[in-house]
């Protein structure tokens, strides 16, 4: 597979992952992050399979530096926003709630950084992508669970729809 | 740090594009590089100058 073909399948996939998405959020369909996952396992798997280089070194600089940039944006801003939102909160209580969700969001990936940082700053010959497949892992299972619950309790619109037809 | 990159590839008479897959690098990498716009690390040092059959000294100048 070469880098061009690879672009337009990954560009496919986007768009038709940004469907499935915005699908299950309107019409509170669980099952569909799965397809999403499905399709991200998908993306990786032809990623492997592109014989040209699709990123070096330098790409892998640049994103480190944006993702250290970005991290450090996001806390500062998730900080700011807490203490706005959180005097604020008279005027709405869901800020509140906004508020702390800022405020632990900022402090969560604060904590992954440290941990993720102490990992890869052990020894070279571990191997750390197992650490990738694992978050992968955990994403997919907690997908499974979360559509395995709005199906138990009935929140799931595809089994209300068939509750509601058998009950006709 | 300065290098003869673009020197010594032309005179192979090779192009951008077959150098970066020569040496594991994209196009962009080895425009920058020959811009001194990037330091490249020493494997990529390395496997340019190896793919360009000079040594790394001859390649790169350290001011």
């Amino acid at each position: 597979m070469t880098l061009k073909q690879y672009t337009s399948a990954r560009i496919a996939i986007v768009i038709t992952l940004a469907m499935f998405v915005s699908v299950s959020v309107t019409a509170r369909n669980y099952i569909l992050p799965l397809v999403a996952a499905a399709a991200a396992l998908l993306l990786l798997f032809l990623r492997s399979k592109v014989a040209d280089v699709i990123a070096d070194e330098r790409d892998y600089a640049i994103a480190g530096k944006a993702a250290r940039w970005a991290m450090q944006i996001y806390a500062w801003a998730a900080v700011a926003g807490f203490f706005l939102l959180y005097a604020l909160k008279g005027n709405d209580p869901v800020w509140a709630a906004v508020a702390y969700t800022l405020s632990y969001s900022a402090c969560f990936i604060l904590l992954a950084y440290s941990v993720i940082f102490r990992i890869f700053f052990g020894p070279a010959n571990v191997k750390k992508s197992w650490l990738v497949q694992a978050f992968g892992i955990a994403i997919i299972i907690a997908l499974a669970i979360a559509g395995y619950v709005a199906i138990e309790q009935g929140i799931d619109s595809g089994i209300q729809n068939t509750n509601n037809e058998i009950a006709k | 740090m300065t290098n003869r990159i673009k020197e010594i590839r032309l005179k192979t008479g090779m192009t951008q594009e077959q150098l970066a897959k020569a040496a594991g690098a994209r196009r962009e990498t080895i425009v920058f590089l020959e811009q001194n716009k990037y330091n490249p690390s020493l494997k990529l040092a390395h496997d340019i100058a190896k793919v360009l059959k000079v040594s790394i000294d001859e390649l790169f100048t350290f001011e």
